[in-house]
This record gives C-alpha cells, structure tokens and sequence, in this order.
C-alpha cells in the first residue's frame, strides 16, 4: 500500500461510447514508438469479448493469494492490428483508383479484431437485449499482479500517489507482467523491448490536472480524487455510499479504479405483447455480478433509491456527486 | 522370462558403463578447463572462420536448465551443451561459443517472440565461493551478454532480479547462424577497462548460459552451466 491513493470513479449509466477517452490517450502516449497498437484506454461492449480478445479467460491475478502467471501474451491479432491506409494518398490524391485499404507494416491486411471490435453487440433478443460500455485502464491496484510477477523489480507503486509504473531502464521485456495482469493492462512493446502501460497521467497529474481520459471525457463520466480526501467524489461515492466497485474483485489486485454499475432495470424489459415489466431486469443481475462481484445489488439498490428520492423533489447528495456538473465537482486533487 | 529381460537388461547397462569408461571418461579427464592459447597477430572478432580458431582446444561445457524461481517457468531449455574456445591476442581477450539451435530467432517482431543469447559471467572476487546463479549480495557477477541480432551488453548482478547493463559498454560480439547453429565470438580488452569490471589473463573461473527465444527462454528460463569452470591461460 501506498502512502497517497489516486482514485478514478467511472459512471457506467452515463457512457455514450464515444471513444473521446481513448483518442485522448491515443494521442497523448500511445500512437508512436512501438506503442501503436495498444490502447491504454479502451472502451469495450459488454457482455462481449474486449479487449484484447477474451482478456477475461486469460488468467492472472492471484487466487487465494497465491499469484497466477496467466496465459501466453495475446497474440498482435487479438489486440487489433495497428493498420493505416497506406494507399490513401495514391488512390484519392495521385489517382491510382486503388481501393484503400488497410495495410499493415507496408502490405495490405484483413483486421480480425480490435478495440470495441464487437461494438453494440451485447446479448440477448429484441427488443429484449441489452449491452452497455466499459471504459477500461490500468487500476493502479493496491495489490498489483504486474508487479509481483516483475523478477527484475522494474514495476513499482509510487508513495506519493499509488500510481503504477514500469521503469523502463530496468525493464528486459520478459513480459511476466503482461501475462500476470488478469485485466491485461500492461502491453508489450515489441520496438524497445519493454512492457509499457497506462501511467495514470503521472506528469498531468503533479501539475494537478486530471489524467486525459477524465477531463475529455465528454459524457463527464469520471470523477478522479483521492481516496483519503473525504470530501472527494471517489471517497464518497466508494466509501461513503458504496455504489462504486472495483471491476473483478475476485482477481484479489485491489484496483483503484471503480465502476458505478449499470442500472439494469430501465429500460424493463417488454413482454409477447408489447409491454413493459416493470420491475424486471434487462440486464441480467448475475452478470453484473460476474464482473462486479457480489456487492453490485447493494450498490443498483442505493442508486435507485437516491434516485427516487430525486424524482420527489428531495435532495440527494449522492445523486448530486454523479451529475458531476462541472470539472471541480469531478475532479478533486 | 523375467529373468532374462533382467540379465539382459544388466549386461546393457554393464556394455554401456564399459562404453562410458573407454570412450567418455577419458574424453571428460581432458577438460580440466578452457585452455586459452595466445596468438600475436590480431584476431578479427568479426570472422568466425579465423585459421587461429583450429588450434585452440574445445571446451564442452554441460549445460542444464537454471532452477526456476518464477511460476512461468515450467518447461525444460532448449539446449544441452555448448562449445568454448579463448584466444588471446597482446591486447584483447576472444571466447568462441557454439550450440546446436533448431530455429532462429533474431527478431522481436510478436509479442511472444524472444532472441537467442548467450551469456558468459565471471566473479569479480576470482573466487568458485560466489553463486553461479546470478552472484549474491556483496559478491557480484559480471556477465557479458550477446544476443541475437549482435546486441552486446556488459552487466553486473548480485543475486536475482539485480541484473543491470554497465554505465559503459565496451564488450565486441558479433554472431552467425548456420546450418542450425549459432556461432558467437564475444571480446574484451585482457585489462579491465573500468574498476568495477574484471581483468582477463590469469586464470579465474566462469560459467555460462544459453537461451533458446524459440523455445520463450528469457530471464532465468535458460540452460546453464550449472558450476564454475576454470578458464586457464
């Protein structure tokens, strides 16, 4: 554990899915030097197969304490080939009449897969179905696997601020790391040999500005503060009212980032005729609790009463915090 | 019945033992150590084929897959010998290591993909007291690493985990894979270039490893020489 704890609240009802997050980072870190195929910040479709493909049966983390190597390092296809349209300029500009299309490293490519690749998909029949989005970082866990699994102690949790780093001097790139984290969040950059991962915008940060992900985030969704400061959202919203949870909790990491779960009964599902059962969940509660873990029914119930108590007029601090109407509202560093 | 497979299977053993006692003790009574040989003229690094190679003896060295100490390391190494010569010129030092590797692994292009390498370490004490593996606290290892694609790294260690590239790199190596074999020329000034690094020319004990990137070999996943040998001059 860390002196200081940086903590990021995600509020998964009001994702839109609009990858404003992801490009931010894109650009910030990681579109050059080896890093282009990797997305620090990914938001994928649930129920679906993320990113990269089936991260979630690739084992990691520990269970029962004991730490779990995980499974070969995907292979580049399952992370989404980093492709461009080479021949855009030559088809469009010079005439060629070639069809563009995506290359990769000079020759042409048929991408397989990628961020978000099954976008929208969810499960379900209509108009039964269901999906919503999950923006994905580092955790900054309080129990990193990466780093536990690290033999050249190149991955350390700083004091400060519990952020999570790889030191790329001492970093050999035997990918231990890469394997070892269950949300397979730390990459493998095949140009300088190391493994590389979300740094939590360490340098933004002690300027005291939020990480890119938070402050473009157009749906205000992310709240960023520490969680020893009671007066800041993720104190309140994880601690104090208990609607934020760690994604996976029986990875045993101990992430610092949390989720506000999605409601999951609006819209209620409709019956044969048409109408709508109100009461009834669209989105399955157990699947919920597959990612979420146990605590998710406390959480949607403490939500929809707030709420409730909202639509009556009363005042809700709770429903208050996750309007979030501006960035000092959000972000508390 | 049974006792025939029996007596057959003991007169096996009994040829086989009477094979390892004409043909393989003899053979390992020899290797005493790596035999270094001087040369005056200049020896290029570069050239795996120099004539000066014929006349230095071969050293082979056993090697073994290193103890693991990480739960990914599972399976066994790749490579079960590997063949030492030394020459020396006035000025510098050249360690020759061959090994038979069924594939070539030069680049890091997947992300599973590893380079071979191989490695020669040396105490700095001069001493067989320090741990084979990697040194140990207050008796350091240096270890001149060459990998695939003739990336040459000189380096200290004391103990796991503690293995880091020298502020100054002064380390030659250059590699040729042929016909399912890596051949490795490795050199040094015999003089020690800093203080911290090691003067060659008296005899002193090293060790050796190989990785096999085909095989996911990195870090301690290696075969090794599992004790110290005397490198004579």
């Amino acid at each position: 554990m860390s002196k200081r704890q940086l903590s990021q609240v995600i509020d998964l009802n009001k994702c839109i899915g609009c990858h404003t997050c992801t490009i931010s980072c894109k650009k910030l870190w990681t579109d050059r030097n080896g890093r282009e195929y990797m997305y620090w910040n990914n938001v994928e479709t649930k129920p679906g197969k993320g990113y990269p493909k089936d991260w979630e049966k690739r084992g990691g983390g520990f269970k029962k304490g004991v730490l779990q190597a995980g499974d070969e390092v995907a292979p580049l296809e399952d992370y989404g080939l980093p492709w461009e349209y080479d021949n855009m300029k030559a088809s469009l500009m010079e005439g060629t009449g070639e069809q563009v299309l995506p290359h990769h490293e000079g020759k042409k490519v048929w991408p397989t897969w990628g961020p978000n690749w099954d976008e929208d998909q969810g499960e379900g029949m209509f108009p039964n179905s269901y999906y919503f989005y999950l923006p994905r970082i580092c955790n900054h866990c309080s129990k990193p696997a990466c780093l536990a699994a690290c033999t050249r102690k190149a991955i350390y949790k700083r004091e400060e601020d519990g952020i999570v780093l790889v030191d790329q001097k001492r970093c050999r790139g035997y990918r231990y790391c890469v394997r070892a984290c269950p949300y397979k969040k730390t990459y493998f950059n095949s140009t300088t040999n190391t493994s590389e991962k979300c740094i939590f915008c360490y340098p933004r940060i002690e300027k005291g500005e939020v990480q890119g992900c938070a402050k473009m985030c157009t749906g205000r969704i992310r709240h960023v503060s520490w969680m020893d400061d009671k007066d800041g959202p993720a104190y309140k919203l994880v601690k104090k009212w208990k609607v934020a949870l760690p994604l996976h909790p029986e990875f045993e990491t101990e992430p610092n980032v949390f989720y506000i779960p999605p409601i999951n009964t609006t819209p209620p599902p409709l019956d044969s005729d048409g109408k709508l059962m109100e009461g009834k969940d669209r989105i399955p509660l157990s699947y919920l609790e597959s990612l979420f873990g146990p605590k998710v029914k406390g959480a949607l119930d403490v939500l929809s009463g707030e709420m409730e108590k909202r639509k009556k007029g009363q005042p809700s601090e709770l429903t208050e915090i996750l309007i979030g109407y501006t960035n000092k509202d959000r972000f508390k560093l | 019945m049974k006792k025939t497979i029996f007596k057959i299977t003991l007169l096996n053993v009994l040829l086989l033992a009477g094979v390892a006692v004409v043909f393989l003790v003899p053979a390992f009574a020899a290797q005493k150590g790596i035999k270094v040989i001087k040369v005056d003229e200049v020896v290029n690094w570069t050239n795996i084929d120099e004539p000066v190679w014929a006349n230095a003896p071969v050293y082979e060295a056993s090697l073994n897959t290193a103890p693991p100490f990480h739960p990914d390391t599972t399976s066994a190494a790749a490579v079960v010998a590997l063949k030492v010569q030394a020459v020396q010129d006035k000025k510098n030092i050249y360690i020759k290591l061959n090994w038979q590797d069924r594939s070539n692994n030069t680049q890091i292009k997947g992300l599973n993909d590893f380079k071979d390498a191989v490695a020669v370490q040396f105490p700095i004490s001069r001493s067989k007291t320090t741990n084979p593996f990697m040194g140990e606290k207050g008796k350091r290892v240096n270890i001149w690493r060459w990998a695939a694609g003739n990336v040459v790294e000189n380096l200290f260690a004391e103990g796991f985990g503690t293995l880091t590239p020298s502020d100054t790199q002064y380390l030659k190596g250059s590699g040729v894979y042929h016909d399912g074999s890596w051949t490795v020329i490795l050199s040094r000034s015999l003089s020690a270039p800093t203080a911290k690094d090691i003067s060659v020319g008296k005899t002193m004990p090293v060790s050796f490893a190989v990785w096999e990137g085909g095989n996911g070999e990195r870090d301690g996943f290696k075969a090794a020489s599992i004790v110290w040998i005397d490198m004579m001059f």
